[in-house]
């Protein structure tokens, strides 16, 4: 029961003490008198096993894209923008991006397709039928640039890992108009 | 078991231009593969192959030496490989051969030159020394466990292990001669065999051989061993046992973690011997490893912290520290808080808030501990290894702590 009796006797008030008669609305609950040192156990200190988080751009960046599979048709005309890319800017787009692995495959008999791969395991998927080779480019700079993760609407204008530097406010510890009646 | 393909690595000691691979960038990396990663086994190869050749060199696949095998795939043709390394943007001295050999761990290929046992040697030294510098200079009074833990948060294998998946470093099912040379080859501990390192057993480990490969000596008649395997902790002994009678294949084989940890290791090992030794891999570790998030203040597990903190007032002559309330609701209520201070004469140690007074009281207490232990000096002090490259360096020592209460 929390209002039982013991509970409420193991705070008891100082008074007497100089210090106290400062702060007359403060009382001791106890105080850390040392134990003799025969009675004092090892007082062991164990560190718990924590593995640090990643901060992507904290130091180094790594780029989220790992790969980007360019698939064609050799016969469909909805090709016709994608070859045309793979035929005049491709190299110069991999020669840009050295972090991102370039695979180039045919795909008979479907549209064109840009596929990127991620960090995370995850792909995504662009079909890139009957676009010009530079709306081509502009999607590969698309998948390039994607994080990989699901698209979802940010709300809050700061994601962080730290923690806040004024702290959680208390109104225990509020001061002036911001005191509230607890 | 499968092995990497000796023609594949020993191949990547001699130098050749490829027909498919990207001539212009990755035929910059070719020659710097010469300069210290060949081992002493391939001098001869070295030498018949002078080094003005390589520049006049116009054939295709030129070799010095004549190879009956052409392997399917070059480290310098893997597009993977060449992938990671502009990821993590190693300059064009670090040699695809040498990040591709940091890629195959001990237990795919047991000869010394071609795994990365060697360079994951030198990295985890490296790693440990940034790291508990680092630690040790931003904490000068963290107790030795609580150290400990950090330095496992930072390079531990779990810690390394994301590291290297963060990379973007997938592994092959199983090693073999016609893996892709940028995916990490392992030899996979079977599912339900125990993993059993050295670090965690205590003791040699379960593996003698895998010791003899990080180049010990011999064991046969060594009293040291024949002493350390009678002091081994009985599980370990059991285990020993268990492996001695199961299956092969738990000698030599390790999980994806540790694999991937040492890939991690191998890579910094490779950054110093390549990239430009010291500060070059200061500069790698502190921007891949020590930038990561570490909250050391949660690696704490306190026993008695009320009376640790008076022993530590005790150490060093302060006040004996008094809790005081000073604040408290709904105290009869279902759900009372107590805001309690720990002060020391005038001044205030630490703060805690509970639902009852002794819980209040302990969190006070851990609260003051914290904030001795997690000291930190804002600035002018330096990192022990400013010094590393230029002895002549303004030096500002750290202040040292005696250590942790103990009593």
């Amino acid at each position: 029961m929390r209002h039982s009796r013991p509970l409420q006797n193991s705070v008891h008030t100082t008074a007497t003490s100089r210090l106290h008669a400062k702060r007359p609305t403060t009382r001791h609950i106890d105080d850390f008198a040392p134990p003799p040192l025969w009675t004092v156990p090892v007082m062991v200190i164990k560190g718990l096993q924590a593995v640090s988080k990643a901060q992507n751009g904290v130091g180094a960046f790594i780029l989220q894209c790992k790969r980007l599979e360019f698939n064609f048709c050799d016969h469909g005309g909805s090709s016709r923008g994608m070859k045309a890319f793979l035929r005049t800017r491709l190299a110069t787009f991999a020669k840009e991006n050295p972090q991102v692995e370039i695979v180039v495959a045919p795909r008979p008999h479907k549209h064109p397709i840009i596929r990127g791969v991620y960090i995370n395991g995850r792909e995504k998927v662009v079909c890139v039928r009957n676009l010009e080779l530079l709306q081509v480019l502009q999607k590969a700079e698309l998948l390039r640039d994607a994080s990989g993760v699901k698209l979802k609407k940010i709300n809050k204008p700061v994601q962080s890992l730290n923690e806040s530097v004024r702290g959680i406010w208390s109104p225990y510890h509020a001061k002036g108009e911001d005191v509230y009646k607890v | 078991m499968k092995r990497v393909s000796r023609a594949t690595w020993d191949s990547l000691l001699v130098p050749r231009r490829c027909i498919c691979g990207n001539p212009i960038a990755l035929g910059d990396l070719l020659p710097s593969a010469f300069s210290s990663s060949v081992p002493p086994s391939t001098s001869t190869i070295r030498a018949l192959t002078p080094p003005s050749q390589k520049s006049k060199n116009t054939r295709l696949f030129h070799t010095s030496t004549p190879l009956s095998v052409i392997p399917k795939a070059q480290p310098t043709q893997s597009a993977k490989l060449a992938a990671l390394h502009g990821r993590l943007e190693l300059p064009n001295k670090y040699p695809l051969t040498t990040l591709g050999r940091a890629l195959i761990d001990p237990t795919a290929e047991p000869q010394h030159h071609l795994n990365n046992d060697s360079l994951s040697t030198v990295g985890n030294v490296l790693l440990g020394y940034y790291a508990s510098e680092y630690l040790m200079v931003t904490y000068p009074r963290l107790p030795y466990a609580i150290l400990k833990s950090a330095m496992e948060g930072y390079v531990g294998d779990k810690a390394l292990a994301a590291v290297g998946t963060e990379w973007g470093v997938e592994a092959a099912f199983a090693p073999g001669t016609t893996v892709d040379p940028g995916l990490l080859q392992f030899n996979r501990l079977a599912p339900g065999m125990p993993w059993l390192p050295q670090t965690r057993m205590g003791g040699l480990g379960l593996n003698p051989p895998m010791r003899r490969r990080k180049m010990m000596p011999t064991f046969e008649h060594n009293p040291s061993l024949e002493k350390q395997l009678a002091s081994e902790p009985e599980a370990m002994k059991r285990a020993r046992a268990a492996a001695a009678r199961g299956p092969g294949s738990m000698q030599d084989a390790v999980p994806l973690e540790a694999a991937m940890a040492n890939f991690v290791r191998a890579t910094v090992g490779g950054v110093y011997l390549h990239a430009g030794g010291l500060l070059a891999t200061k500069g790698f570790v502190s921007a891949h490893i020590l930038s990561r998030k570490l909250d050391v203040d949660k690696l704490f597990q306190f026993e008695q912290p009320t009376r640790e903190l008076s022993r530590l007032c005790v150490r060093e002559g302060f006040h004996q520290p008094i809790a005081r309330l000073e604040k408290e609701t709904g105290r009869y209520s279902r759900h009372p808080v107590f805001i309690v201070g720990v002060y020391s004469g005038e001044e205030k140690l630490g703060e805690g808030q509970g639902g009852s007074l002794p819980e209040a009281k302990i969190k006070a207490a851990i609260s003051a501990l914290k904030g001795w232990y997690l000291y930190s000096p804002v600035t002018g002090v330096d990192l022990p290894s400013k010094t590393d490259g230029e002895p002549e360096a303004p030096f500002s020592p750290s202040f040292i702590d005696v250590g942790d209460v103990v009593s």
